[in-house]
């Protein structure tokens, strides 16, 4: 009876320490994966805030990714639109369909994302291609993707000349347009795009829509700029700020949404973020960066996507 | 008659042994090189912080094992920077992939490990350019016995970056000894450790091993306010259509660069860029 007695008050005692840690903030909080950058971060800098302030909103709308729930059928019609034929495969544990239909190759995420590349072409570095100009390349992307049904009215856009060769041996082997979307005149950032890789005289090598389909959800407090910039001060942000830099100045900043490509444990949605921006001065040269902080109160940036007891590792540390 | 029943005995059961005895499935092998902990509880901190780079290494292993035996996977306080000078650890297996911290000086990258070469499980912030916590592609020399280095990637900053410098250049491409591809970046880029799955999938599924990376890329890394993530593959030109089933074999030294320079090239580029302008 004794023993029972002891057993018992033993559990009830661990049962009260571990409420108590939870109870002092072991829990893991909300989390937002915004990727670090692979260069080293300064160990020390004097932040100097030059920004203006004002005006920035106290709370954000977030936005949720609408369930795509793709089929085959989806797959097919989908196909049929980019001239392709062929069986459609499903893998569950990467949730990717796959077509093949030759050297054209379609995949499709669950979630709705999507890429098609006709490898007859794409990095197709041996053909002598006629490559257009930007404008050019802009407006057969556009067709492409009216043609589609992908309607990119107010996304931000960024045609880009993609190469081999370096030096004099340079060329460019195809243009890519990136369109990248934009919630009511605020940019989304991390993987909110869709690519059209254009090459020969416009002819479409690769589409990539990176994007999901999105729904209104709920209206969250943001944190206060103070407290995000005390999160930038302690390395608690995704900054490319140089690796020597000893002094930085913030410019602006500004509230972005960001998108997380997935696959997740959890749907992570469309998030409020702090963008800091502003520049050091290394050896004489100034050096740009940017610093990304969630904005949502009470979230912070986890280092890994989404494994639910990485926050609990973090904290330790 | 007697002697000959035995015989049919003993190679029916030798035939049968030979099918259930376990072998090494593949004929290629595969080496990783992947720390998220430049941190310890007891001991010093590297100042760079940690990063998912044991999980990419993980991630792509694990897509990727269906192909490829293990050769080694070191991460975190096992992996340092000697793996990438010793022929019996990098050049033990055909594809190699480090994933972590990249540097960048005038005229070298550099792949940035926590542990000591010399033995120490940590440095610290006074040691980040110690010889003992990077290699550099100074240093590295891929395509030697005992297995022959093919395909090298190097999933962090700077590894293949230039700088519009013809000698740093040369630097990146004199590591090209034996080994045919390097895939890497050539700027800053973002370490998202589901990349390495997508890339491994990639591989596996047909794509050729350049495809493969850039198309990973494609999907994870970041448009940000400031700054482009550059993909970039390097190597022996004719290898650009290699897939991980049909490729060319390890190069004799008569084609390694520094014997046959006009061999190699910068095989392509590809820009992810930040944020874009206002449709007009």
């Amino acid at each position: 009876m004794k023993k029972a007695v002891k057993g018992c008050s033993l559990l009830a005692g661990i049962v009260c320490i571990v409420g108590v840690l939870l109870y002092l903030g072991l829990r893991p909080g909300k989390t937002l994966f915004i990727p670090p950058s692979g260069q080293p971060m300064p160990r020390h800098v004097e932040y100097k805030m030059e920004a203006s302030l004002a005006g920035l909103p106290a709370r954000a709308l977030t936005y949720e990714i609408r369930d795509a729930n793709v089929t085959k059928q989806d797959v097919v019609a989908l196909a049929e639109k980019l001239g392709m034929k062929g069986d459609v495969t499903y893998d569950p544990k990467s949730g990717i369909y796959t077509l093949k239909d030759g050297e054209k190759w379609l995949e499709v995420w669950k979630s709705g994302m999507w890429d098609y590349y006709d490898h007859r072409v794409w990095k197709n570095i041996d053909l002598q291609k006629k490559i257009p100009s930007d404008e050019e390349a802009v407006q057969k992307a556009r067709e492409a993707l009216h043609r589609l049904g992908i309607n990119t009215e107010g996304f931000n856009v960024r045609v880009v000349a993609q190469t081999t060769g370096a030096f004099e041996t340079e060329r460019v082997v195809n243009k890519d347009v990136f369109f990248m979307r934009v919630i009511n005149g605020i940019p989304v950032y991390g993987v909110s795009r869709v690519i059209v890789s254009v090459g020969h005289r416009g002819e479409i090598e690769a589409i990539c829509k990176y994007y999901h389909e999105i729904e209104p959800g709920r209206t969250v407090k943001l944190k206060s700029i103070e407290e995000a910039f005390q999160e930038v001060k302690e390395n608690r942000a995704s900054s490319s700020i140089h690796p020597d830099a000893k002094t930085a100045v913030i410019t602006k900043v500004t509230m972005g949404y960001w998108e997380d490509p997935g696959p997740s444990e959890k749907p992570v949605g469309i998030q409020p973020v702090w963008v800091f921006e502003g520049f050091s001065i290394v050896d004489g040269e100034k050096h740009t960066f940017d610093a990304f902080v969630p904005a949502g109160e009470g979230v912070r940036i986890t280092d890994v996507p989404n494994p639910e007891l990485v926050p609990i590792l973090v904290e330790f540390r | 008659m007697r002697k000959r029943r035995l015989l049919i005995y003993w190679l029916i059961l030798l035939i049968t042994v030979s099918f259930t005895i376990p072998t090494d499935a593949f004929a290629l092998k595969a080496g990783f090189d992947g720390i998220s902990d430049y941190s310890h509880w007891w001991y010093p901190n590297c100042s760079y912080g940690d990063r998912a780079g044991a999980q990419y290494v993980n991630n792509l292993y694990n897509a990727i094992k269906s192909s490829f035996s293990l050769g080694f996977k070191y991460t975190d306080y096992d992996a340092n920077e000697s793996h990438l000078r010793t022929d019996s650890i990098v050049n033990s297996v055909q594809f190699y992939a480090f994933s972590g911290h990249g540097k960048s000086w005038t005229y070298e990258n550099g792949a940035h490990f926590y542990a000591r070469s010399t033995g120490e499980c940590w440095h610290d912030s006074s040691m980040e350019n110690y010889d003992s916590v990077n290699a550099r592609t100074n240093e590295v020399r891929l395509g030697h016995s005992p297995g022959y280095c093919l395909w090298a990637t190097f999933y962090s900053c700077h590894w293949l970056r230039n700088d519009g410098n013809t000698t740093k250049q040369q630097n990146i491409f004199k590591m090209f000894e034996g080994a045919t591809l390097q895939m890497g970046f050539a700027s800053v880029m973002y370490l998202d450790s589901r990349e390495g799955t997508a890339y491994g999938n990639n591989l596996v599924g047909g794509d050729k091993i350049i495809d493969a990376f850039l198309k990973a890329a494609r999907i994870y890394q970041k448009q940000r306010k400031d700054g482009d993530s550059i993909t970039r593959v390097v190597g022996y030109t004719a290898a650009k259509d290699d897939t991980i089933r049909s490729y060319c074999p390890a190069l004799p030294s008569s084609k390694w660069y520094k014997n046959a320079p006009s061999l190699y090239s910068v095989i392509v580029t590809e820009v992810i860029p930040h944020n874009g302008i206002p449709i007009p």
